[in-house]
């Protein structure tokens, strides 16, 4: 806790800080300050304080997970902006996971048209930009890349793999295709 | 430097890999026109073991072989049970009562897919063949083939057992261009013959829920040519697809044994971090050009994959 | 609030306000969660962060009962906040959002020891109008090994080392979980007054704290 931030804090706002923890000030009251609170850090330190010390009075353990819950969501929405981005593209298949390890590769696919994306590049802006050698971490965002190779390049004459019917409802156990 | 690197780690792999008493092979074309006759036509059954980097899969295996036609059932041992039936064009996943299955889920892949999708002239044309002798291999007497790359280029290597009395595919195993296995299917058992393949999939999953694929052309053959190329183009690959719909493509490249697939998309939004991943000797490998990303799939060693994504020149 | 809650301060204080009827802090109506969660629902992740900071330490005091373990407290109060925040959009508001956070965080410290094969410490803590948890030991000792067991010895001193009138209103605040106008009633003072002593109980306990961060500790420990 940085001690001159918390003295920035006019002891005002930090009684109404105090009264907010106890939910001791009117909704309009309340609104302001929490918008104070999202917007100042000094503020949200004495905030963290006193909470922290209530902890301590309760004899509770101290911790802080804000930094980490944070990296945490970070991290779950640049994936989840990615795959919507990825959805967007009409090469992904509708098949998100791997029914079985090394054997379901190929996606079966639904084409999306993109919309209404296109990207400027000319020769003269295209710059490349490769992995670097240890960059293997598993991404499952690339499961459509895989399932789109496998379903062409299983196919010998150049052609590819798509789902043409599937069991509904009541007419489970459909005699195969033998 | 590095080429001369990659030659050296070449002719070492190749002495690793020459066992002695290795003798000259008959013409790759020829060898694979048999191999793909043998393995589609001949009855057989038996379990099937695929190690795929670190994941390893089992499968029943009951082949009924026919004159151009073939029928095959696959039991999945390992994992959520599942059936697949599957002939030249096409495929149905049934699922068990009760298992486990996804909303929507993937195409299996045929354990030795790659092998029986051998384009016999272009292997010819691309890959030395030779004999290193013979094995006893899931209890049967087998032939052991190398195959390696007529290219400077890193290649992966393949081994093939063949079974001496039936002329069927018993193992095939891909290596890393360092020698490294990374890729192994394999018959633990063989019986040439059906034996106790299942009569109906719907009596081994009574109200079982299933997919069926179906083979198709390619939807749109459209010219990626005036916007990007792939130049040059690797040694031996020739373009098998093109796709182009709305900005985006899908290629797919063969050298008559392996393919790689080329996905060339607009980036919408933040540009993905450019990587890697490996599956057993498949590789995916993005790069981003400019606005574009590139993403590369196949078997391919990653040096090549380097290469290629690299030799992508834009109109 | 549980009275058994306050057992091992009950005896730093004076209880003058035994046989009056608290109005307990969870029956008071929540505006500040209310519309934290409205903005974080609308959008703004800010707004999370100050529900993270308000109840990060309960959250932690409850994960303690169930693992006496500090890294899984961290690890335990962590997912529980990354579950709630993944669910909160389905959040409507039928039950009081600590009421709903508090059993998420239970299931998280349930599926939490049984991926490691253990059971819970304390099984009996299906309560989440028990906002703090019960006997928890500020006494050095293996089970009370947890992070801030120091701060609660800072903390408590001064509390304890607090005007009358400024820790009875706290106490009746924190430990009987009143609400400022029953406090107002039991201390037969205006409801401005309750609010300014509490502040200024928290502000003083505060500085003790501040103090103690930057090393002035010989005082205190002259006290023990």
């Amino acid at each position: 806790m940085n001690s001159m931030k918390m003295t920035e804090q006019s002891t005002e706002q930090r009684e109404r800080l105090s009264a907010l923890m106890d939910d001791g000030l009117t909704e309009l009251q309340a609104r302001q300050l929490l918008r104070d609170l999202q917007e100042s850090e000094p503020c949200r330190e004495v905030w963290q304080a006193y909470h922290a010390n209530q902890a301590a009075l309760h004899g509770a353990p101290q911790v802080d997970v804000l930094a980490g819950v944070n990296a945490a969501l970070d991290a779950e929405e640049a994936k989840a902006s990615y795959v919507s981005e990825v959805r967007h593209s009409r090469w992904i298949g509708f098949a998100q996971g791997a029914l079985a390890a090394g054997v379901c590769l190929a996606g079966i696919l639904a084409l999306w048209p993109l919309a209404g994306q296109s990207p400027q590049s000319g020769p003269d802006t295209v710059t490349t930009q490769l992995p670097p050698a240890d960059a293997t971490a598993y991404l499952p965002r690339m499961d459509s890349y895989w399932s789109r190779h496998a379903q062409f390049a299983t196919v010998r004459t150049g052609g590819r793999w798509d789902e043409t019917e599937r069991s509904h409802g009541d007419d489970h156990g459909q005699e195969s295709s033998l | 430097m590095k080429d001369r690197l990659w030659r050296l780690g070449l002719h070492l792999l190749t002495a690793i890999l020459l066992v002695p008493g290795v003798q000259a092979a008959p013409d790759a074309g020829t060898w694979a026109e048999t191999l793909l006759q043998n393995s589609r036509q001949a009855d057989y059954n038996g379990t099937i073991m695929v190690l795929q980097g670190n994941e390893q899969q089992a499968y029943r295996l009951w082949h009924e072989g026919g004159d151009g036609e073939f029928r095959e059932r696959m039991r999945l041992l390992d994992g959520p049970e599942m059936e697949i039936t599957r002939t030249p064009d096409r495929l149905t996943c049934v699922h068990a009562p009760g298992s486990e299955v996804p909303a929507e889920h993937d195409m299996p892949a045929s354990p030795f897919g790659s092998l029986l999708q051998i384009e016999p002239e272009q292997l010819q044309k691309n890959y030395r063949l030779t004999e290193e002798g013979e094995q006893r291999l899931a209890g049967r007497q087998a032939r052991v083939y190398l195959l390696g790359s007529r290219s400077d280029s890193p290649r992966l290597h393949h081994r093939v057992w063949v079974d001496t009395a039936t002329g069927v595919a018993l193992r095939h195993s891909r290596y890393g261009h360092d020698g490294t296995l990374l890729t192994d299917v394999r018959f633990v058992s063989f019986e040439p013959e059906l034996g106790d393949a299942p009569a109906e999939i719907r009596s081994s999953f009574p109200q079982a829920f299933w997919h069926q694929f179906e083979e198709s052309g390619a939807r749109q053959r459209a010219g990626a040519d005036d916007v990007w190329q792939l130049d040059p183009i690797p040694d031996g690959f020739v373009r098998q697809v093109e796709e182009e719909q709305d900005g985006e493509w899908y290629q797919l490249w063969s050298d008559g044994l392996v393919e790689f697939s080329l996905m060339v998309e607009p980036i919408v939004g933040v540009a993905p971090e450019p990587m890697t991943e490996q599956r057993g000797s498949t590789l995916l490998m993005s790069a981003v050009h400019g606005d574009w990303l590139v993403v590369l799939v196949g078997d391919v060693p990653e040096p090549l994959a380097r290469s290629i994504l690299s030799d992508i020149s834009w109109q | 609030m549980n009275p058994a809650a306050v057992t091992h301060t009950a005896d730093l204080v004076n209880s003058a306000a035994d046989a009056a009827a608290p109005a307990a802090a969870s029956e008071a109506p929540a505006v500040t969660d209310r519309i934290l969660v409205a903005r974080v629902q609308a959008g703004e992740r800010r707004a999370f962060d100050l529900l993270v900071l308000r109840y990060q330490q309960r959250i932690a005091a409850l994960a303690w009962r169930y693992t006496q373990n500090s890294q899984d407290v961290s690890d335990i109060t962590q997912e529980a906040f990354i579950r709630a925040y993944r669910a909160l959009r389905d959040f409507r508001g039928d039950s009081e959002f600590y009421t709903w956070l508090y059993r998420i965080t239970v299931n998280v410290a349930k599926n939490h020891l049984a991926a490691q094969g253990r059971r819970p410490f304390t099984t009996d803590i299906d309560d989440p109008t028990q906002v703090w948890p019960d006997r928890m030991q500020v006494e050095p000792g293996p089970a009370a090994e947890h992070e801030g067991s120091e701060l609660a010895r800072v903390v408590q001193r001064a509390f304890a080392d607090l005007p009358e009138d400024l820790r009875e209103a706290l106490r009746l605040r924190e430990f009987e979980g009143c609400s400022y106008e029953a406090i107002a009633d039991l201390m037969e003072t205006p409801v401005g007054t309750v609010r300014s002593r509490i502040f200024r109980a928290r502000d003083a306990i505060d500085r003790r704290v501040q103090a103690w961060r930057a090393g002035e500790t010989v005082a205190l420990d002259e006290r023990d």
